[in-house]
């Protein structure tokens, strides 16, 4: 026999409030939140910028700088040289405040297996 | 999300996505390799003279062994973007003492921040922010 014992509306009330609340701090820990629990700070999906897209582009085409150093602006490889300093002057140049730089690993290096 | 492996200059198709490296002021984007087998987040000593670093002896001292012998790497707190993922991060990154042919991300800083799968018959590779 079932007994009929309904829960207080009130009651009711507190646990959904109870429930909401956790729910709330459960997201504020995740990402884009202001909890601590996670440092990642995430403000929408990002997209690759135009260096990246042109050096996968043109990914075939750059082989033949193998052993060399890529300074990349825009759509456009603007300095390549086996000696990074070289890169650095044209950095500085350039005025680039967040270089996109590359090295084209050689053949040697292509083919190591990480440990 | 998840992004397709990207086909880079001398490493051909690799889960790879670009990153920029953030040192107080200064600036430096480039590619990194998502590498579960990698302890540490690892860039060539190079990228630290871009960010200013002048003597990397200064961060603290590593030591890990590789299939080319002992390598040391000096740590700094650096503040990481990921692209792709539009997310950053501050971590532990290393700079190798010597040239490093390839960047690795792994285990310490990106691996600990997002659950990672690689689907690697479709040729991608799925990030979520860990909760």
């Amino acid at each position: 026999m079932r007994t009929n014992s309904r829960p207080d509306a009130a009651e009711i009330v507190k646990k959904v409030r109870a429930r909401l609340k956790l729910r709330k701090d459960r997201d504020s820990n995740r990402v884009g939140g202001n909890g601590a629990r996670s440092s990642v700070q995430q403000k929408q999906p990002g997209r690759e910028t135009n260096e990246m897209k042109w050096l996968v582009q043109h990914s075939r085409a750059l082989e033949r700088y193998r052993g060399e150093w890529l300074l990349l602006q825009g759509g456009a490889l603007v300095a390549h040289h086996r000696d990074f300093g070289v890169l650095q002057d044209a950095i500085a140049v350039r005025n680039i405040s967040s270089p996109f730089v590359y090295y084209v690993p050689t053949k040697e290096e292509s083919s190591f297996v990480p440990a | 999300m998840s992004s397709a492996y990207r086909t880079v200059p001398g490493l051909g198709l690799q889960p790879a996505v670009e990153v920029e490296l953030i040192y107080g002021p200064r600036r430096a984007r480039t590619v990194g390799i998502l590498d579960s087998g990698a302890t540490w987040t690892i860039f060539s000593r190079e990228y630290a003279a871009i960010l200013g670093i002048e003597d990397i002896s200064s961060g603290r001292h590593d030591r890990a062994t590789t299939l080319g012998g002992p390598v040391d790497f000096y740590f700094f707190d650096l503040e990481v973007r990921l692209v792709v993922a539009g997310a950053s991060f501050s971590g532990q990154v290393g700079f190798a003492a010597g040239h490093l042919a390839r960047n690795l991300l792994g285990r310490n800083l990106v691996f600990s921040r997002f659950e990672i799968g690689f689907r690697e018959t479709a040729q991608r590779v799925h990030l979520r922010p860990e909760e």
